[in-house]
């Protein structure tokens, strides 16, 4: 499969282009963490972070590949290995307890807005993550989801989210969320 | 104010999706609006959780797909291992072919002369002479030898070849003799020239001085009279290798270039260069 055909592809939001790619250039770029001090493990993290970013940048609208895929792909997982080790370098001490007990207030918020969104139903769900994280324009999500038009994917957007808020605001007060 | 402005412009403010004008004055209003932050950082949170799940769902794709991990098994480094030798093996095969039974260390394979490798009746003299004595200070340390085929008739009669020969012998002569009475620089300087001429292909300049001999047999290559019998002279002058200060040359009266002659444990011997 050429490039383009996987690129035009995936800015529809076709999956299984990027289990193509994936598999494709799974040990090319693994190889290169593991090649520079990295485990298996944290090389498929790596790569996987990497195709992640790829998957979202592609639907912009002004991306425009100048090279290939994998060349892109390789380019990104280097700057994140880079980053990584570089982080675990800074981060070889234990940190601070004000640090730690803010981050778990975080992590509890989470905790909570996550098992919200996991109660909204499969198409709020779907439309939601397309929207925000794949970046997925209105006619595509109709197209994915087989709404009417793009209007109606609009509509069925805004009335995901709302519910969402509002079962979030159930669980908590607005106060709860101040430092 | 309206609430649902509100959502939507705080929506667009978080995706990045506000004009630069906007984004200012947007951001001068939030500063204002202790409210207006906090609802900001509550819609940060959830966009940021659902984008997590989706992250988390997509990871979990790929990793459920089936691929081979990254590191080098026991196999494929054997695959990696038994390729590298059966290049090794096939690039041996192609540069040093198989030889007669008997056990000669072929020659080295000269760049400038593509003919291809030479099988000698006798291997090298392997062993350092004791003593060397010979105008070695002028040859270089890096020389390749080549040897004609020994195919009759493939001998290249072209009358620059003899001539070639001589004048670089007087050459040499003339660099040793410094203590000449003639002035050494006259006569370095005319069988340079005509070396020189030679090499560039020109005609060899008959006016500069040249024996008889030379003449005769300048003339007698020309016209085809004179014809010259590889074999007998590669029989009269059978090749053979000598070591002379830690390089390899070969002793062979038939050939192309520059000679030079050296005396080696008492006995004066001419050798090819290129």
């Amino acid at each position: 499969m050429r490039d383009s055909q996987i690129l035009k592809r995936i800015k529809s939001g076709d999956e299984t282009a990027l289990d193509y790619i994936y598999k494709k250039n799974y040990k090319m770029m693994t190889r290169m963490v593991i090649n520079n001090s990295g485990t298996e493990d944290e090389a498929k993290d790596i790569y996987q972070e990497a195709i992640l970013i790829f998957w979202q940048r592609s639907k912009e609208k002004d991306f425009v590949l100048t090279s290939k895929i994998s060349t892109f792909i390789y380019s990104i997982c280097q700057n994140l290995w880079r980053k990584e080790l570089e982080r675990k370098a800074r981060h070889s001490g234990e940190m601070k307890d004000g640090k730690e007990m803010n981050d778990f207030d975080k992590k509890e918020r989470a905790e909570i807005i996550n098992q919200c969104i996991s109660s909204l139903g499969d198409t709020c769900r779907k439309v939601l993550m397309y929207y925000y994280f794949d970046n997925m324009s209105m006619q595509d999500i109709a197209k994915k989801m087989g709404f009417a038009n793009s209007d109606t994917a609009k509509t069925k957007k805004y009335k995901c989210k709302k519910e969402l808020d509002k079962l979030i605001k159930s669980k908590y007060k607005a106060t709860d969320f101040l430092d | 104010m309206n609430k649902d402005f509100d959502v939507n412009h705080i929506e667009a403010y978080l995706l990045d999706k506000l004009s630069r004008e906007d984004k200012i004055a947007f951001q001068q209003l939030i500063e204002k609006d202790p409210i207006l932050k906090h609802e900001i950082q509550f819609q940060h949170e959830i966009i940021e959780a659902i984008c997590l799940q989706r992250k988390m769902e997509l990871k979990d794709r790929l990793t459920k797909l089936d691929i081979q991990p990254a590191s080098y098994s026991y196999w494929s480094r054997l695959a990696l291992f038994g390729s590298a030798m059966v290049v090794l093996w096939v690039g041996t095969w192609l540069v040093w072919p198989e030889t007669d039974s008997s056990t000669e260390p072929m020659p080295r394979i000269s760049l400038v002369d593509p003919r291809g490798i030479l099988q000698l009746s006798e291997p090298p003299i392997l062993a350092m002479p004791k003593s060397i004595n010979g105008a070695m200070k002028s040859a270089p340390r890096s020389i390749q030898l080549v040897q004609k085929p020994k195919v009759k008739g493939d001998y290249n009669s072209s009358s620059e070849t003899l001539s070639l020969q001589s004048s670089a012998r007087q050459l040499h002569q003339a660099e040793e003799t410094t203590n000449a009475d003639e002035s050494p620089v006259d006569n370095k300087q005319i069988y340079a020239t005509k070396l020189e001429n030679i090499r560039s292909a020109k005609k060899p300049d008959l006016a500069l001085p040249m024996s008889a001999k030379e003449e005769d047999a300048v003339k007698g290559l020309v016209d085809g009279s004179q014809e010259i019998n590889l074999e007998d002279l590669a029989a009269k002058n059978k090749p053979s290798y000598q070591y002379i200060n830690g390089d390899l040359f070969l002793y062979n009266h038939v050939s192309q270039g520059e000679v030079l002659d050296l005396e080696i444990n008492g006995q004066e011997k001419s050798f090819s260069i290129l």
